[in-house]
């Protein structure tokens, strides 16, 4: 168990390296890329001091507390596509017949396919996001030791939905090939969870948060941070994940029995 | 009867002849026959040509004059078939595009509903009440889809895998081909991003203002609309020189979003940094249109059309310039 552990480690140390090195090649780019990504966190940043600078209260949050709720969305978005970027690239391996030689490979295919081409420029991105968040949850009246441990419990909770995410388009990629706009409409719905759901009206909210878990990822965390999140939705969120992550499996395997090699 | 062209451009078919006519080409010395076009000859341009060939005898000196206005005919009909080829082929990826535009509701969503919640509390955000911010935000997202919706992003692709070379070599104007392109994408997206609105008004209940000034804030619509295709076009024309392209315009597109004005009226900004941008070409994408359409129409308006309609000929220049310079070194990988 632990030899096999210890294997997958190096090969997923491999692959990273094999990103690292891809990544860095176009220089000018990575250059662009990150600018882009500070401008728009910095933007964001500065549409919700515009919008506090006006109004004191917005759905009943402070502005340090908006901040957290924006620090939180770009914590697990950003770490989602640290780890899952290569979901991104699963389309061409499908249709041309080169996933025959991932499944070939004598280790579980999610260590090419899922996890197999971290994106370096986002663990850049992650860190100053984690220190500014640190900071102001210290500042936040009413936060204690067990409130942030509880806060960080729920990121690693919206960390396993978001892979559960990922596995289903994988799973729909292999199934359908569509894979890019699937992605990016789970992106373009996590992005709900930038602001607090409070700011949504009922169903949206509800939908966006038992039916699509948007709410359980990004929301949840900083009601466990502010103890406004009672111990039935943080059970309720724990359960989610877990059959989430049990679903995600099973159509993996489903789709898995069905794949038909593409090309030659 | 006719050769007509229906998705393929311009088959390589044998010129020369009026099939209809039943008159060798140069017995038709009035029709334009552009190099490498199909002899497009329908019953319209056959009552045309006949035309032309009787008016050519009887006075040889209209016959320039009649000349053009045939090439201008033929010439309309080359883009507007690559019009209609253009809208044939967002109906061929049908779900790709529905998935587009479900991606573009999300976005307007969340804005929406954002600014709804400010003013549950708030009567007034600074010159703003609710019915005034969701009507500009509403407006805004019309405007951005007509301004920002574009093919030329292709482009740079094209020119990476040498594609481009279609366009040179055929007889028609890269520009003209990319702006009808342009013209069918705003087209459909129009449609659908109107639908949007509607339905989340119906679904908020919420009113907004009906726009104002059409005339006004179309013809600064159309300067926005101008300045963005010759933007998009130069970060395409940047593949001339590198393959990184994406970058560029993904750094544009995250900059478009907030200072154009997308996100919040920018009258909202502090001032001088307000007054610093109104020198730049972003105001003039999506919020001097909206706030014309909101009906505010400011004395110095005269001023910013002015600085708008240079960015126009700046970027225009420019976009000319990166193509004549990126023509003379241009290179691609084999195909």
């Amino acid at each position: 168990m632990i030899k096999s552990f210890k294997n997958n480690l190096k090969i997923f140390f491999l692959y990273s390296k094999f990103s690292w090195k891809t990544t860095f090649q176009m220089r000018l780019g990575v250059i662009f890329f990150m600018l882009g990504k500070i401008f728009r966190f910095v933007l964001f940043f500065f549409l919700i001091y515009l919008i506090f600078m006006r109004a004191k209260m917005v759905a009943g949050y402070t502005i340090n507390q908006a901040i957290i709720f924006y620090l939180t969305f770009n914590i697990i978005d950003t770490a989602s596509q640290v780890f899952f970027r290569e979901v991104y690239r699963f389309r061409p391996l499908v249709t041309s017949g080169n996933f025959d030689l991932v499944l070939l490979k004598p280790f579980h295919p999610f260590l090419r396919v899922l996890i197999g081409g971290v994106d370096f420029l986002d663990v850049f991105m992650l860190i100053p996001y984690i220190i500014i968040t640190f900071y102001l949850a210290v500042h936040i009246a009413g936060v204690s030791p067990s409130s942030l441990f509880l806060y960080f419990l729920l990121l690693c909770n919206a960390l396993v939905i978001a892979m559960t995410f990922h596995i289903m388009v994988l799973a729909l990629g292999i199934l359908t090939t569509e894979v890019d706009h699937t992605i990016l409409i789970y992106r373009d719905l996590t992005t709900l969870g930038r602001f607090p759901l409070e700011i949504y009206r009922e169903p949206i909210r509800g939908l966006f948060t038992f039916i699509i878990p948007i709410g359980i990822m990004m929301s949840f965390p900083p009601y466990a941070l502010f103890n406004i999140l009672s111990w039935r939705l943080l059970i309720y969120s724990i359960l989610a994940s877990c059959i989430l992550l049990f679903i995600s499996l099973k159509l993996w395997d489903s789709a898995l029995k069905k794949y038909q090699s593409w090309g030659g | 009867m006719c050769l007509r062209p229906t998705l393929n451009f311009f088959p390589q078919i044998e010129t020369g002849r009026c099939p209809s006519l039943g008159l060798p080409a140069k017995s038709t010395p009035h029709f334009p026959i552009e190099s490498g076009l199909p002899y497009v000859c329908d019953s319209v341009e056959k009552k045309f040509s006949i035309c032309f060939l009787w008016f050519g005898r009887i006075n040889s000196k209209y016959t320039k004059r009649i000349n053009d206005l045939s090439s201008i005919i033929i010439s309309m009909r080359k883009y507007f078939r690559v019009f209609v080829i253009t809208l044939k082929q967002y109906f061929v990826y049908r779900l790709s595009f529905v998935l587009w535009r479900f991606r573009m509701f999300i976005n307007l969503f969340i804005v929406f509903f954002l600014w709804n919640a400010v003013f549950l509390k708030n009567q007034h955000i600074s010159y703003y009440n609710r019915t005034a911010l969701l009507s500009y935000i509403l407006f805004v997202n019309v405007i951005s889809t007509l301004v920002l919706g574009t093919r030329t992003s292709d482009v740079a692709t094209q020119i990476n895998d040498g594609t481009i070379m279609n366009y040179l070599v055929k007889p028609i104007k890269l520009f003209r081909h990319l702006a009808v392109e342009d013209i069918a994408d705003k087209f459909l997206n129009l449609g659908f991003v109107i639908f949007e609105v509607v339905l989340i008004l119906r679904f908020t209940g919420s009113a907004i203002f009906f726009p104002r000034n059409i005339l006004l804030g179309g013809i600064f619509l159309l300067n926005g609309v101008c300045i963005s295709f010759f933007i998009n076009l130069m970060l395409s024309f940047i593949a001339f020189w590198t393959t990184e392209t994406w970058g560029p315009r993904f750094l544009y597109l995250m900059l478009v979003g907030f200072v154009a004005g997308s996100f919040f009226p920018l009258d909202l900004l502090p001032k001088p940094l307000y007054q610093l941008l109104l020198f730049s070409p972003f105001p003039y994408l999506f919020y001097f249109p909206a706030k014309i359409f909101l009906g505010t129409v400011d004395k110095q308006l005269t001023i910013y059309y002015v600085i708008s309609l240079s960015w126009v000929l700046i970027f225009w220049r420019l976009t000319s310039l990166m193509w004549a310079k990126g023509n003379k070194s241009f290179s691609f990988w084999g195909r």
